[in-house]
């Protein structure tokens, strides 16, 4: 796989996300794909689950790639995610709130499919705009 | 500049000026003054005057980042950002680290000042970084802030 083809596997990615085509995106990730997410791990079931709740919690959740940076098997990228709370996720109960957060994603590709990543996710910034902690 | 002077010039960003210097600045009767005038000497080698620094839901410019790298010399004195992963191409370097240190001092977090706890700081951080004829013209941080702020006390943790 060229750097080109790289980006474009992770272009492919969240276009998929933004139009709802989950089945077809999680086929993108390899067996073995594993999310290293703010220091915790998640496996392809796992990662699976947790896109499939946030889809339904943000209906209207869009993704906007900001940034690409592409080298061998690695391409990283700063992507943001705008949308509104309408179900509930992670405990939350539905609040009607309106999400926008910018995370960044470092991605190991392999044989066109996502082997590995690793992210880093402003969480604080989530829970404030969720109204679950107070603005400083 | 080739891929590889800008991965060099991103590294020698991630130095800082080291534990030994910013213990000694701490002896001295005004530390944030010498961090601040040592950082600013550094930050000038290194970055573009109209340099601008993106993230913790703002931007700074080269004076108001080099007054937060002070500070943070000031909250975690044996700071350093071990790098994982690094990932450039053309004038872009992304660069996967750790943020570790103790919290030994007052630190600029985005909840606020916070003060010494004594905890061990550990946290992932990212940072993409745009550079321009040998020096970083731009840089977006994004951090797992909700670690962070667990770290340092004013979050319970899950």
């Amino acid at each position: 796989m060229s750097v080109k083809e790289n980006k474009a596997l992770v272009r492919q990615m969240y276009e998929l996300l933004n139009r709802r085509e989950l089945a077809a995106h999680f086929k993108l990730l390899a067996p073995e794909f594993v999310e290293h997410d703010n220091d915790r791990d998640m496996s392809l079931e796992q990662v699976k689950e947790y896109n499939t709740m946030f889809s339904a919690a943000f209906p209207d959740a869009t993704s906007t790639i900001e940034d690409m940076v592409a080298e061998g098997d690695r391409v990283a990228y700063r992507v943001t995610w705008r949308g509104t709370q309408k179900g509930d996720f992670m405990g939350i109960p539905a609040t009607g709130k309106k999400l926008e957060i910018t995370n960044t994603t470092i991605v190991k590709l392999a044989g066109g499919k996502w082997s590995e990543c690793w992210a880093t996710v402003d969480d604080l910034r989530f829970l404030q705009q969720m109204g679950v902690i107070p603005k400083k | 500049m080739s891929i590889k002077e800008n991965k060099e010039l991103v590294r020698r960003f991630f130095t800082g000026p080291g534990e030994k210097f910013i213990r000694q600045a701490l002896k001295t009767a005004n530390p944030m003054a010498v961090l601040t005038e040592r950082t600013r000497k550094d930050f000038e080698k290194l970055m573009t005057p109209d340099f601008i620094a993106h993230g913790m839901g703002g931007e700074a410019n080269l004076d108001y980042y080099v007054q937060i790298n002070a500070m943070m010399c000031m909250g975690m004195p044996d700071m350093s950002f071990p790098v994982k992963h690094m990932v450039a191409e053309g004038e872009y370097v992304a660069v996967f680290c750790n943020t570790c240190g103790t919290h030994e001092g007052p630190m600029m977090t985005p909840n606020g000042i916070v003060q010494r706890t004594g905890n061990k700081i550990k946290f992932d951080s990212v940072y993409f970084c745009r550079c321009d004829k040998g020096k970083i013209a731009e840089i977006w941080g994004c951090h797992d802030t909700l670690t962070w702020m667990q770290q340092v006390g004013v979050m319970p943790k899950q």
